[in-house]
C-alpha cells in the first residue's frame, strides 16, 4: 500500500511537468507572436520598397512582439467569441440543440449574403438575409418545440448579422482581408459545430455504454479483459483498426499548426493593408541636430528612419539607422497616415514639428537647442 | 420532453422512444442541402468572378450575389422553419414500440461500433437499437433476440451470425454479407437489404428471402 512520502516524488514530478510545459507554451506563445510581428514588418518595408533584412533583424524583440500582439489580438477575441459559439453548439444533445449542415448553411449564407450587399453598390439590398432571418426566427419562436432548439437555431444566424453589420462598419474600402478572415473563421466554425456535436455525443454514448459493460462485468464477476472486443470497439469508435500514440499525437500537432497558420496569415494581411502601418518620427541628436523621417523600428543600439516610397514617386527609398548613444531625444507622431522623407535639420531647434516640454518641466536645454524662454 | 427531429417520412419511433432513421429520405436530404449550398457557392463566385457590363461591376456583383445567395439562404430557412416544426413537445412518457423479444440483458443503444472486430461476440439479448455497426466483422457473432432497429450494418460481415427474434426493422443492411445467418423469428420490416448477400444456408424469417437482398447467383457457394 503506498502512503504519503511514496506518491510525494510522483506529485512533485506532475507539478514540474506542468510548470514546465506552462513555460514552455508562455516561450511558444512569445515566438509566434514575434514571428507575426517580423512577418508583417518584413511585408510592411516591401511594400513600400524599402529593404526588409536589416531593420527586422535590429528591431527588438519587444517591438516585434508588440506588433505582432496588436495584430492577433483582435482575431484571437473573434475565435473567442465564435469559439464560444460552436463550444455552445458542440456540447449539446443533437437532438435537441439540433445544429446540422442545413443550419449552418443558413447562417452563413445570411452572413454572406449581408456582407455583399452592404459592401455593393445598394446597402438596402440587406433586407433579403434580414428577411430570411426574420423569417427563420419568428417561425422558430411560432413553432417553439424547446428553448434550446429556437437557440440553436436562431443565435448563429443572429450573430452572423451582427458580424457581417461590425465588419462592415469597422472595416473600410482597404480592408478586404480582414473581411474575407473573419468570414472564414465564423464559417469554418459554423461549418465544423456539427461534426464535432455528433463525435462528442457518440463519444458519450459509447462512454456509458462502456461503463455499464464494466458494470455487468464486475457484477458477474468477470474481468473487462483489455482485450474484449466489445470493450475496444466502444473504446475506438468508427476507427476500425487502432492507431498508434504517434499517429493521433502527430495528427493532432497537425491540425493546431495549420489553424496557427491560418491565424497568423489572416492577421499578418489584415495588417498589411491598414493605411496607419508608418508614422512620422523626429530624433533630436546630441549635437543638436534633428533628423526627421518615418520611423521603422528601434532597437537596442539604434534606431532605425527610413525614407519610404509611399506615393510611388521613386524619391530613392531607404533606410538610416541612428546610434542611441548619438541620441538626446526621439519624438514619433501618432494618427499619420504616411511616414516622413528623411532630412537632417542643423536649426532643430526651429523646427515646427519639435513639441517643447511646458517651462518647469525640464530646467535643462538640450545641447545645441535653447532653453526655455529664449 | 421532446420528439426526435426530422421529417414524419424521415423518421420513425421506435424502441425506448429512440429515433428511427430512415436513411433514405435522411440520404435525399443531404443531397438537397449539398446542391443548395453548391450552387449558391458556384453562382456566388461565378457572379464575383464573371465581369458583367456595367458602369460599377464590382458593386453591381456584389449586390447580385448578395441577393442569390439571400435566396439560397431563403431556401435553407424553408428547410431548417419545416424541421423545427416537427420537433414537438410531446408527453413525458416516451414511445414504447411493442416488443416481442425479452428485455435486454446488456444496453448498447446508439454505439458507434463500425468497423469493429467483433467476429463470434456474444452480443445476444442487448440492446442495440440505431448502433453504428458499419462495416463491422460480425461473423459468426450471437445476435438472437438482439434489438437492431434502425441499426447501421452497412456493409457488416454477418456470415453465420445468430440473428434469430433479432428485431431488425427499419435497419439497414444494405451490402450486408448475410451468408449462413439465421434470420428465424426476426423482425425486418422496413429494413434495407439493397445488395445484401445472402445463400441457401442463409435461414429468412418466413422461409423465403426478401425481395431486395441480392439473389445467391452472385455469391457462389457459401463461404463454410
Amino acid at each position: 500500500m503506498k502512503n504519503g512520502l511514496d506518491q510525494d516524488p510522483k506529485n512533485g514530478l506532475d507539478l514540474a511537468s506542468k510548470v514546465i510545459a506552462s513555460l514552455a507554451a508562455l516561450l511558444g506563445t512569445a515566438g509566434y507572436v514575434l514571428v507575426l510581428g517580423a512577418a508583417i514588418l518584413w511585408l510592411r518595408l516591401e511594400k513600400v520598397d524599402l529593404p526588409t533584412e536589416v531593420p527586422v533583424s535590429l528591431a527588438s524583440r519587444q517591438e516585434l512582439i508588440a506588433i505582432g500582439a496588436k495584430a492577433v489580438a483582435v482575431w484571437v477575441l473573434l475565435v473567442a467569441v465564435l469559439g464560444g459559439l460552436a463550444a455552445w453548439i458542440v456540447s449539446g444533445d443533437p437532438q435537441r440543440r439540433r445544429f446540422d449542415r442545413k443550419e449552418a448553411g443558413l447562417a452563413l449564407g445570411v452572413t454572406i449574403s449581408a456582407l455583399l450587399a452592404l459592401d455593393s453598390a445598394v446597402p438596402w439590398a440587406v433586407l433579403v438575409p434580414g428577411l430570411v432571418a426574420s423569417y427563420t426566427t419568428v417561425k422558430a419562436v411560432q413553432a417553439w418545440p424547446s428553448l434550446d432548439a429556437v437557440t440553436a437555431v436562431v443565435l448563429p444566424i443572429g450573430v452572423g448579422l451582427v458580424l457581417a453589420f461590425a465588419l462592415s462598419f469597422l472595416v473600410q474600402d482597404d480592408g478586404v482581408a480582414t473581411l474575407i478572415g473573419a468570414t472564414f473563421i465564423f464559417g469554418v466554425l459554423v461549418l465544423v459545430a456539427p461534426s464535432l456535436q455528433r463525435w462528442r455525443a457518440q463519444q458519450e454514448i459509447n462512454q456509458k455504454a462502456l461503463v455499464q459493460l464494466e458494470v455487468q462485468q464486475h457484477t458477474s464477476g468477470d474481468d473487462l479483459s483489455e482485450h474484449d472486443p466489445v470493450a475496444t470497439a466502444l473504446k475506438q469508435p468508427g476507427r476500425g483498426p487502432s492507431r498508434s500514440g504517434i499517429v493521433v499525437w502527430i495528427q493532432r500537432v497537425a491540425v493546431v499548426s495549420v489553424a496557427l497558420l491560418v491565424l497568423g496569415a489572416i492577421a499578418v494581411a489584415s495588417q498589411i493593408e491598414r493605411d496607419e502601418d508608418f508614422h512620422r518620427a523626429l530624433v533630436i541628436l546630441t549635437n543638436g541636430d534633428c533628423i526627421k523621417g518615418t520611423y521603422i523600428a528601434r532597437g537596442s543600439e539604434q534606431i532605425v528612419l527610413a525614407q519610404p516610397n509611399l506615393r510611388g514617386d521613386n524619391k530613392a527609398p531607404r533606410i538610416t539607422t541612428i546610434p542611441t548613444k548619438e541620441v538626446l531625444e526621439a519624438q514619433v507622431y501618432g494618427k499619420s497616415i504616411e511616414g516622413a522623407d528623411l532630412a537632417r535639420d542643423a536649426e532643430c531647434a526651429n523646427s515646427p514639428d519639435l513639441v517643447r516640454p511646458k517651462p518647469g518641466e525640464s530646467g535643462e536645454a538640450a545641447p545645441g537647442m535653447p532653453a526655455h524662454g529664449d | 420532453m421532446v420528439r426526435p427531429i426530422g421529417t414524419k417520412e424521415g423518421w420513425a419511433p421506435a424502441a425506448k422512444g429512440r429515433a428511427v432513421v430512415d436513411r433514405a429520405a435522411r440520404e435525399k436530404a443531404k443531397r438537397i442541402v449539398k446542391l443548395t449550398v453548391s450552387i449558391a457557392v458556384v453562382a456566388g463566385l461565378g457572379i464575383w468572378l464573371i465581369p458583367l457590363p456595367f458602369d460599377d461591376p464590382p458593386a453591381i456583383r456584389k449586390l447580385v450575389a448578395a441577393v442569390l445567395v439571400g435566396i439560397c439562404a431563403a431556401y435553407l430557412a424553408r428547410i431548417v422553419v419545416a424541421n423545427i416544426g416537427e420537433m414537438v413537445v410531446e408527453s413525458e412518457e416516451p414511445v414504447i414500440r411493442e416488443q416481442s423479444q425479452p428485455e435486454p440483458v446488456l444496453r448498447l443503444a446508439g454505439v458507434d461500433m463500425r468497423e469493429a472486430a467483433l467476429p463470434g461476440a456474444d452480443l445476444g439479448r442487448t440492446e442495440l437499437t440505431g448502433a453504428l455497426l458499419e462495416g463491422a466483422d460480425l461473423n459468426a457473432a450471437t445476435l438472437h433476440a438482439s434489438r437492431l432497429a434502425g441499426a447501421d450494418l452497412r456493409e457488416a460481415d454477418l456470415r453465420q451470425a445468430d440473428l434469430r427474434l433479432a428485431d431488425l426493422s427499419g435497419a439497414n443492411l444494405g451490402g450486408a454479407d448475410l451468408r449462413g445467418a439465421d434470420l428465424r423469428g426476426a423482425q425486418l420490416d422496413g429494413a434495407h437489404l439493397a445488395r445484401a448477400l445472402y445463400d441457401a444456408g442463409t435461414k429468412w424469417p418466413d422461409e423465403a428471402p426478401p425481395p431486395k437482398a441480392e439473389p445467391p447467383i452472385d455469391v457462389g457457394k457459401p463461404d463454410r
